[in-house]
C-alpha cells in the first residue's frame, strides 16, 4: 500500500457513515451519492487541513450519480476512500481514474449483492426462521437477527477495509475468482429445497367439492387429490404461479388478481373451501 | 389500539423503512427489524400479544420472502403493508388469509406514493448540490441526516392514518360483512405466499431440471412430515455434491 493518511479511526467513521446513510436521500437521479458526499465531506480535514478547495472539489466529485447494492457493494466506497487518501497523501492518483473506478464496479456489485443478499441469504435465513416460529414462538425471531447480523456486520466490515487497503485489486480479486459461480448455485439448491419445505408447510389450498348421493359420499375430491400425493394441490399451484411469473412473465400484481377470481369462482361454484 | 400504540408502531414503521438510516442503517433497519417476522415481534411487544403478532407475522413475510428491491425500480410496499395488515390482524382478530389480503392490498395502494417520496426528495439533494457549490462543506455534509424528514412524511403519516382510523374500518367490514366474503377472503389469502416462492424460484432456477430440489423439499415436508432443519439438512448435502461437482468439472 502506498502512503496515505488513513488512520483506523477514519476507515471506521466512514464504514458507520456508509452503512448508515446509503440510501437515506436515495432518488431517481444522483441514488446513493449524496450519502458518499456525507461520507468524504465528515474526513475532509483529515484528508485536506485547512484546503478549502481542495475539500470542495473532494465533494464536488462524489455529488454525481452513484448506484449499487449497498452492502456487499461498501467494497466500492472503501475503494474510492482508499484512492481518495493516496491522492490526498500526494499519490499518483487521478481524479477521473477514482469515477472510472467507481462506475466501472457499481453495476457488477449491484447484480452480485442483489443476487447474494436479498436473493439467496436472506430469503434461505427466513424460511428456517418462519418454520422456527410457526406457531408464534419468538425463536425463529431471534435465530433471524442473530445469524444475519453476526455474518452481515463483520462480512460488510471486511469488504469495507479491504477495498480500502487493496483498492480496485481488491473488486479484481472477487469478481475474478469463478468460485463465487459454484458457491452461488450451491447456495441455490439449499434455498430451492427449503422453500419446497416452507411452501409445503405454509400455503393452503382446499378443494372442498364432493359428489353425494343418497346421503353418501361417493366421490371426495379433495381427499382424492390428497390421497395421490400429499397437498398436491398447492405443489401444482406452486408450479404453475413459478410458470406464470417466470416463463410468461406476470406480474406478481396480475397473478393476485387471478387468485382473486380464482377465489371468487371457485367458493360460489363449490370447489374450494377456507 | 391505543393513541400511543398506534404512534409507536407508526415511529418503527418509519425506521425499519429501506431509507432511514436511525436504526443504524439498511442491515439493520431494513433488512433485520424491518422484516415482517422480524417486525411482528416489535409489534407484539407494543399491543401486547407477541404470540398473535409473529403467526400472523409468518405469513406476511411468506409473501415478501422473494422481495428484491433493485435501484429505481417501484417494488410492492413491503413496509407499509406489514405496518398496516399487522397491528390491525392482531387488534381485530383477523385470520392468516384475511391479514394476507389486506397485506396484499395495502402493498400495491402504497405504490402511489413511491413518485411523490422520490420528487420531494430531490428538495435536500438540490440543496446540497448548492451547498457544496457555495463552499459550505459543514452544511452539506449534515443534509443527509435531516433530509431524511422527507421520507418521515411520506412513512409515518400515512401508517398512522391507516392504522388508528383503519382499524375502525376494518372492525366495522368484520362485523357487517356476510360469511361469504369472509371465506372468499380467507381462500384468496391462504395460496398467496406462493407468489413470493415463485418470485424466488425465478431468481436461484437456472435449469427446469433444478425444480427437483424444490420438490424434494415439498415432499420431505408434506409427505414425510420433515422438520425444517431436517430439509436444510438434506439441502446442505445436495448443495455439497453440487459444489463439489462443480469444482471438479473446473478442475479445481
Amino acid at each position: 500500500m502506498a502512503e496515505t493518511k488513513l488512520t483506523k479511526k477514519m476507515i471506521r467513521k466512514s464504514f458507520i457513515n456508509w452503512m448508515m446513510y446509503n440510501l437515506s436521500l436515495y432518488q431517481p437521479e444522483t441514488m446513493q451519492a449524496p450519502a458518499l458526499v456525507k461520507m468524504f465531506g465528515d474526513i475532509r480535514e483529515d484528508l485536506y487541513p485547512g484546503d478549502l478547495k481542495e475539500q470542495q472539489e473532494l465533494m464536488a466529485r462524489h455529488l454525481p450519480f452513484f448506484n449499487t447494492e449497498p452492502f456487499l457493494g461498501c467494497i466500492i466506497p472503501g475503494i474510492a476512500l482508499g484512492m481518495e487518501a493516496e491522492r490526498a497523501a500526494g499519490g499518483d492518483v487521478s481524479t477521473e481514474l477514482i469515477t472510472a473506478i467507481k462506475s466501472a464496479l457499481m453495476g457488477p456489485f449491484a447484480g452480485i449483492g442483489d443476487a447474494l443478499l436479498p436473493g439467496t441469504f436472506i430469503p434461505i435465513l427466513l424460511a428456517i426462521a418462519c418454520g422456527l416460529s410457526a406457531n408464534g414462538e419468538v425463536t425463529g425471531v431471534f435465530f433471524y437477527m442473530a445469524i444475519f447480523l453476526g455474518v452481515m456486520i463483520p462480512v460488510t466490515w471486511f469488504m469495507f477495509t479491504k477495498g480500502c487497503q487493496l483498492g480496485a485489486s481488491a473488486a479484481e480479486m472477487i469478481l475474478g475468482n469463478d468460485l463465487k459461480d459454484d458457491i452461488i448455485n450451491s447456495l441455490n439448491i439449499v434455498g430451492l429445497t427449503v422453500v419446497g419445505c416452507v411452501a409445503a408447510a405454509y400455503a393452503r389450498i382446499n378443494i372442498s367439492w364432493t359428489y353425494v348421493q343418497d346421503g353418501v359420499t361417493l366421490v371426495d375430491l379433495g381427499a382424492l387429490i390428497n390421497g395421490v400425493w400429499p397437498k398436491l394441490p398447492v405443489y401444482l399451484g406452486a408450479l404453475g404461479t413459478y410458470y406464470l411469473v417466470a416463463k410468461k412473465n406476470w406480474s406478481a400484481m396480475k397473478v393476485i388478481g387471478l387468485y382473486l377470481i380464482i377465489a371468487i369462482v371457485g367458493y360460489f361454484a363449490g370447489f374450494l373451501a377456507p | 389500539m391505543t393513541l400511543l400504540q398506534a404512534i409507536l408502531i407508526s415511529l418503527l414503521g418509519y425506521l425499519t423503512y429501506i431509507h432511514v438510516p436511525f436504526l443504524g442503517g439498511g442491515l439493520i433497519g431494513w433488512y433485520c427489524v424491518g422484516r415482517p417476522l422480524v417486525s411482528a415481534f416489535f409489534i407484539g411487544l407494543i399491543l401486547g400479544d407477541v404470540t398473535t403478532a409473529i403467526q400472523l407475522g409468518v405469513y406476511i413475510q411468506l409473501i415478501f420472502i422473494g422481495l428484491v428491491t433493485p435501484g429505481g425500480s417501484i417494488s410492492p410496499d413491503m413496509n407499509l403493508a406489514t405496518y398496516v395488515a399487522l397491528p390491525i390482524g392482531v387488534v381485530t382478530g383477523l385470520d392468516a388469509g384475511a391479514t394476507t389480503a389486506l397485506a396484499i392490498t395495502v402493498a400495491s395502494i402504497a405504490n402511489v406514493m413511491a413518485a411523490p417520496n422520490f420528487a420531494a426528495t430531490m428538495i435536500p439533494v438540490n440543496y446540497q448540490k448548492k451547498l457544496v457549490a457555495d463552499g459550505k462543506l459543514a452544511a452539506a455534509t449534515k443534509v443527509p441526516i435531516w433530509g431524511n424528514g422527507v421520507k418521515f412524511l411520506f412513512r409515518f403519516i400515512p401508517t398512522f392514518v391507516s392504522v388508528y382510523y383503519g382499524q375502525v374500518a376494518i372492525e366495522w367490514i368484520v362485523a357487517n360483512s356476510p360469511q361469504a366474503l369472509i371465506d372468499v377472503m380467507t381462500i384468496f389469502g391462504n395460496p398467496m405466499s406462493l407468489v413470493g416462492f415463485a418470485i424466488l424460484m425465478k431468481l436461484m432456477i437456472k435449469s427446469a431440471t433444478d425444480i427437483i430440489y424444490f420438490t424434494v423439499g415439498f415432499a420431505l415436508f408434506a409427505a414425510l412430515g420433515a422438520d425444517m432443519v431436517t430439509v436444510l439438512v438434506f439441502g446442505l448435502a445436495l448443495a455439497l455434491i453440487e459444489f463439489k461437482v462443480g469444482r471438479a468439472r473446473k478442475g479445481a
